[in-house]
């Protein structure tokens, strides 16, 4: 079996007394996305600057792309290599999005053609465009363009669409799809359970400092998620009573009337117990999704801002 | 190498695009030149005013001997003589006269007996008043006293045997304006390093830009080279525009010659090093403005860029002994206007081991990779 494309055991970072980064171990293949998932200050930048050599771990080994960071020479091997989207990414203000993206390219001996990623990437009309006066969405994406200058084979994105809005995510998620069907390894860090839903192969949720679980999107929901449920709005207490003879597990919440969905034969008996009484009710089957999931691992919620709840 | 060039010729860039940066890197130098240039490009023929009160009063009028003594100090061409009439009361007089402006008016007064005094051979004393902050005031005082003597060797019919010449010690005919434009330049050159650079250092690293330089294959070493360059280059260019300046509107005497050249980019390094080593010294931009401002502007004050050093107080001239820009600034003058190559040279070495310390202790505190 082939080496991963990044390796990391028993990862520790620590500043000071406090323990960012406590312990962690996992594995990155070629050609997957795979996200580290959790809120703000859970230490999902930490170990990304750890992985590309701009912080160095207290502890632990890391490989990435088969060199170690805290080697010299390693470092200057996954520099060309790698291709990194930062938090926040900013370039020169006044220079536009062509000569940003040529100044990055000339800090690579090899690079890819700029203008081939300007129209990868719709920047063509944005050429001459001072960066400074670029919208939010467009510099995210002159910031992707950046972490492709140089061919990599392994790319880095860090929160890549916290701050834009819904529209702009969604083309961003195109772009990062686009890139994994290109081939590119990614390693991505979000506070977006439906972003690391929709793109990642494998997840890993990061609570205070440790992995508290990987593996890809339905294994999660699968083993964590708990069961579906159906879900009949506005029941009522004359639903609740009726399923209540057939089911032991309906619930009433704010009129909402819930059992658990098992097989098709549930609904089946719900929906007749239903008819035979004249009862009528909107119905929808809620499957589980990551945020239960994390909701079970973590023992809160993430808010829009990526703060825990 | 071809990492420090696109990293030079994009901070560069990107520095000419800034109004603020082009504003205070390019034109507040001009700025200044011109007003220092337009007061003082003069060959100092300044004037004094003076007011005299001449009580020597006869039968016919004033006295001969104090008309002729008033002549006297009329014919230095120094003094521009304002007449006080003998009924009047100095303090009153003082008082109505002061102005703003003018500050308070110097008065000479000429006593009663002034003649018939002499005239027996006995000794007079003129009295003269002035505002103790008035910083010309001994100067009118020295006028009026070579006056005087003149009056006592004629009275004592001795002939003086010392006498002099004035005469300038450069080869070239000097002016203010040829003293304030190597000063102007270097001073500029001091506070694009020490405020630009620190300024534009700092917002490169709040924001992410320098950190994220780093993650490529670029070295520290790249980087710094880069920014020190384009300071260079920059440096250059404002002393072409200053000498262009000074040779066209002020038909000053500044020259550039190969020590100019030399000095002016060690000089560069040397600020340029100072900017590094304040942004990576303090994290926050506006703190480090600040600090940069607060190191800037004594020094550039106190390194006898716009006035000399002797005449400032001892402890202060003990101070600009320290500042970095006193032996630039002393090293440009000696390059562009004085043509004295070996005070150059000492300069230049100064300034070159300086700019070796600064650019070293700014690499070493810029940061390459995070804690």
């Amino acid at each position: 079996m082939p080496e991963a494309t990044i390796t990391v055991e028993h990862l520790v970072k620590k500043y000071g007394d406090l323990t960012a980064v406590d312990d962690i171990s996992f594995e990155v293949q070629s050609g997957e996305i795979f996200a580290f998932l959790g809120p703000n200050g859970a230490g999902k930048t930490t170990t990304v600057e750890i992985l590309e050599c701009l912080r160095p771990p207290t502890s632990g080994e890391v490989r990435v792309l088969g060199q170690s960071v805290t080697d010299r020479k390693g470092v200057e091997q996954i520099k060309k290599r790698v291709g990194i989207l930062p938090q926040e990414f900013a370039a020169l203000d006044r220079l536009t999005v062509e000569e940003n993206l040529k100044l990055f390219a000339a800090m690579y001996d090899k690079s890819a053609s700029v203008s081939q990623l300007i129209d990868m990437f719709g920047l063509r009309d944005k050429t001459k465009v001072r960066f400074t006066n670029l919208s939010g969405g467009l510099k995210q994406r002159v910031g992707i363009a950046a972490s492709l200058v140089n061919n990599p084979d392994l790319v880095f994105l860090d929160e890549p669409t916290t701050g834009l809005d819904p529209e702009i995510r969604r083309a961003t998620w195109q772009i990062i799809n686009d890139l994994r069907k290109r081939g590119k390894t990614i390693f991505l860090t979000t506070h977006y359970m439906d972003e690391a839903q929709e793109l990642a192969n494998r997840i890993a949720i990061i609570v205070k400092g440790k992995i508290a679980t990987i593996g890809t999107p339905e294994e999660l929901i699968a083993k964590f998620g708990g069961e579906k449920l159906i879900v009949f709005k506005n029941g009522g207490d004359s639903l609740f009573g009726t399923l209540h003879r057939f089911f032991d597990n309906v619930s009433n919440v704010n009129g909402d009337v819930t059992i658990p969905y098992t097989d098709v034969r549930d609904l089946q008996v719900a929906l007749s117990a239903m008819t035979e009484r004249g009862i009528r009710a909107e119905m929808e089957i809620k499957t589980p999704r990551l945020d239960d999931v994390f909701l079970k691992l973590a023992g809160f919620r993430i808010t829009e801002g990526g703060e825990a709840r | 190498m071809s990492r420090t060039l696109a990293i030079f010729t994009a901070v560069t860039r990107n520095w000419l695009r800034s109004r603020s940066g082009l504003f205070f890197s390019f034109l507040f130098p001009v700025i200044f030149l011109l007003l220092f240039g337009s007061i003082f490009s003069g060959n100092g023929s300044s004037t004094y005013n003076l007011s005299v009160q001449n009580n020597d009063l006869g039968p016919g009028g004033h006295s001969a001997l104090s008309k002729q003594f008033i002549q006297a100090l009329n014919s230095t061409k120094v003094l521009n003589l304002k007449n006080v009439s003998s009924t009047a009361d100095i303090a009153s007089y003082t008082r109505n006269a002061s102005s703003f402006v003018n500050g308070n008016p110097r008065v000479l007064v000429i006593p009663e007996g002034f003649q018939a005094n002499i005239s027996k051979g006995l000794p007079v004393a003129l009295a003269y008043f002035s505002s103790p902050a008035d910083q010309a005031a001994p100067v009118v005082a020295g006028v009026i006293s070579s006056a005087a003597n003149a009056f006592n060797f004629i009275i004592a019919g001795a002939h003086p045997l010392i006498s002099f010449s004035y005469q300038s010690t450069s080869v070239k005919v000097l002016r203010q304006v040829d003293y304030y434009i190597p000063g102007i330049t270097g001073a500029f050159m001091m506070t694009n390093g020490v405020i630009g650079l620190t300024n534009i250092a700092t917002e490169f690293k709040r924001r992410g830009i320098t950190k994220r330089l780093s993650a490529t294959p670029l070295t520290k070493l790249d980087w710094i080279l880069g920014n020190v360059l384009s300071q260079a280059v920059l440096a250059i260019a404002l002393t072409a525009v200053m000498i262009a300046l000074g040779v066209g509107l002020f038909q000053s005497a500044v020259t550039i010659d190969a020590y100019t050249v030399v000095i002016v980019i060690l000089g560069a390094l040397l600020f340029s090093g100072m900017g590094m080593l304040l942004a990576g010294l303090v994290k926050d931009p506006e703190a480090a403005s600040g600090l940069g401002n607060a190191i800037a502007f004594p020094m550039m004050f106190l390194s006898g860029t716009f006035w000399p050093i002797e005449i400032m107080p001892k402890f202060l001239q003990q101070v600009a002994q320290v500042l970095p820009l006193t032996y630039f600034a002393d090293g440009l003058r000696d390059s562009m206007i004085l043509n004295n190559t070996s005070a150059a040279t000492t300069n230049i070495m100064i300034v070159g081991a300086l700019a070796i310390v600064f650019v070293g202790l700014g690499a070493l505190v810029t940061r390459w990779k995070e804690k």
